[in-house]
């Protein structure tokens, strides 16, 4: 985590900002890490051209866990998949101000299934973002049971993942993208298919993750309560062709554990972006 | 552990399946040979078979027999899959190279290979190289037409993951497309061993002077019918021996797909 310090440096009321922030919790930092302005996406298939994105503009601050909500088939993987450079072809500008002193890639990307590979064991699928960054296997390995530990998988490093459940799985994927360190998270419904328990322990695992590595997330989703319990700010986005119609700031303290969240200013926030997204819900299901 | 347990058993069992009724028959057909129903001189009892086989192993022309046709059928499975495995993978990921090279394929992929083989002579004369040469351009199609659509069912999911974690392409072969089609990879190659010990034994009879086709098309033409059995019974067992070897490989290297 070696960010470049002569920008926090010039910056006069830096300090301030430094002994502001609480120690324990995690928090923006207040400069722009992604900037994206007016990115467009169309898709041409066979059947014609589909707009998926249109003219989104978006900032995104560094260390900030921020939140896209939006009805389903509105783009947010598209944008997703245009920040990690799957997706090359856009319109617009997208500019990402992190940068890897090693080399590695400043994004990866957590997927809703599938992510890891079947054939390989829970520890070759955790350290194979570092084997592609040509890391050594020794060093490899011991980065990548570090944070099997950490997702309590410490003793299915030679299992192969249809031997584990679905949530195991998935910490497989937490696991490899924090092995990786990149700078941006980008996590697409990580948790969209797991039973609501499941769902629910592996938020607070990912929010102790994200205090203690202070990494910028983009996280996807379609479930309000997540957007609210997980994010610093949520974005809500319009049906297809999406654009941002809203952004949000959840100001509910940290740690968000289960209880220690208000329930009156989580309510109210549920209903507000509730409201924001219902017209664009009921657009995309009228399609 | 408890999953390769599993597939051992399973293994077991199917081999239980196909043994049975193979058995059963040679019962029946030891017992009426035995009894005169079935004519001995043209069915000889499978006691007697056995007998002759081993007997003309050890001092007959059996053992080089089989030997020719082992050579010719490994030779060119060793050629048509390689080749095959090489050219589907490469057609299964790059769609410029799909364009360019499916056509053909799919111009002698249904054409019954064995109606090739006169003209492969005529071109080039009969030879080894073209009985060789003959079996492998059938096992590559197999081999290329099913690693291609190994390739092209990956879940996508799995090569976007692979390129969001840094793999270039060498390690998107090994790392994804490879295993990620290796079931329909092994699946060519036992279709392809099929074909290629149909092609075999079409051809010796044809158009060779040794071998167990000839072999077989030899005995029958001179009546020696115990020694046409003894070859059959050859190429069975090498027949059985390799496409059920290489189901079983396939199923190892794939135990993911076990479930
Ligand atoms: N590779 C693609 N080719 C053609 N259309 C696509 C492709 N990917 C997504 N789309 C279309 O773009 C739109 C947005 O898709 P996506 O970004 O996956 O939305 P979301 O993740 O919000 O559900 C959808 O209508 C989808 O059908
Ligand atoms: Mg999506």
């Amino acid at each position: 985590m070696d960010r470049e310090p002569p920008n926090a440096v010039t910056e006069p009321d830096s300090t301030a900002t430094a002994t502001a922030e609480s120690v324990d919790e995690a928090s923006a930092t207040g400069s722009a890490c992604i900037r994206a302005r007016g990115v467009g996406k169309r898709y041409t298939t066979r059947s014609g051209e589909v707009e998926a994105l249109t003219d989104v503009d978006l900032t995104i601050q560094d260390q900030e866990f921020f939140c896209l909500l939006g009805p389903s088939g509105c783009g947010k993987s598209t944008f997703l998949r245009i920040l990690s450079g799957l997706v090359s072809e856009y319109t617009g500008e997208i500019e990402i101000s992190a940068a890897r002193a090693d080399g590695g890639s400043v994004t990866n990307m957590v997927f809703q299934e599938h992510g890891i590979f079947p054939w390989k064991t829970v520890l070759d699928n955790v350290a194979f973002g570092l084997k592609m960054d040509g890391v050594g296997k020794q060093q490899r390995y011991e980065r990548a049971r570090a944070y099997l530990e950490k997702v309590d998988l410490a003793e299915f490093a030679d299992a192969y993942p249809h031997q584990l459940s679905g949530g195991m799985k998935q910490r497989v994927a937490i696991a490899r993208a924090f092995t990786n360190d990149p700078e941006i998270l980008l996590m697409d419904e990580p948790f969209g298919v797991l039973d609501a328990q499941t769902k629910r322990n592996l938020q607070t695992e990912l929010l102790s993750l994200w205090s203690e590595t202070k990494k910028t997330v983009v996280y996807v989703t379609h479930d309000i309560e997540e957007a609210i319990t997980l994010g610093d700010r949520l974005a809500v986005m319009t049906a297809r062709p999406g654009g941002v119609k809203a952004v949000l700031d959840i100001d509910l303290p940290r740690p968000r554990t289960r209880g220690a969240i208000p329930t009156d200013e989580f309510t109210t926030l549920r209903e507000r972006v509730w409201e924001l997204l219902s017209d664009e819900v009921q657009q995309s299901v009228e399609r | 552990m408890s999953q390769s347990h599993r597939r051992q058993h399973t293994v077991g069992r199917r081999l239980g399946y196909h043994l049975a009724p193979i058995l059963a028959v040679l019962l029946c057909w030891e017992v009426l040979a035995r009894l005169a129903v079935l004519n001995p001189t043209f069915f000889p009892p499978p006691s007697v078979v056995a007998g002759v086989t081993a007997r003309l192993l050890v001092e007959g022309p059996l053992l080089y027999h089989t030997w020719v046709s082992l050579r010719r059928i490994l030779l060119a499975f060793v050629v048509g899959a390689t080749s095959g495995v090489a050219v589907g993978l490469w057609m299964g990921w790059s769609r410029p190279v799909r364009l360019l090279v499916n056509p053909y394929v799919s111009l002698f992929y249904p054409i019954p290979k064995i109606a090739l083989v006169p003209i492969m002579f005529t071109l080039l004369g009969v030879t080894e190289t073209v009985r060789v040469l003959a079996m492998s351009i059938a096992i590559f199609l197999l081999v290329a037409v099913n690693t291609m659509g190994g390739v092209q069912q990956i879940d996508d999911a799995y090569i976007d993951a692979a390129l969001d974690n840094g793999a270039g392409t060498l390690a998107l072969y090994r790392d994804v497309l490879i295993p990620g089609s290796l079931s329909e990879v092994f699946a060519g190659l036992s279709l392809g061993l099929g074909v290629g010990f149909n092609l075999i034994v079409v051809i010796e009879m044809l158009a060779a002077e040794s071998g167990l086709g000839y072999l077989i098309w030899r005995s029958w033409r001179l009546f020696t019918l115990q020694r046409m059995y003894a070859a059959l019974v050859m190429i069975s067992l090498l027949g059985i021996v390799f496409i059920y070897g290489v189901d079983a490989l396939g199923d190892r290297l794939t135990f993911w797909e076990a479930e």
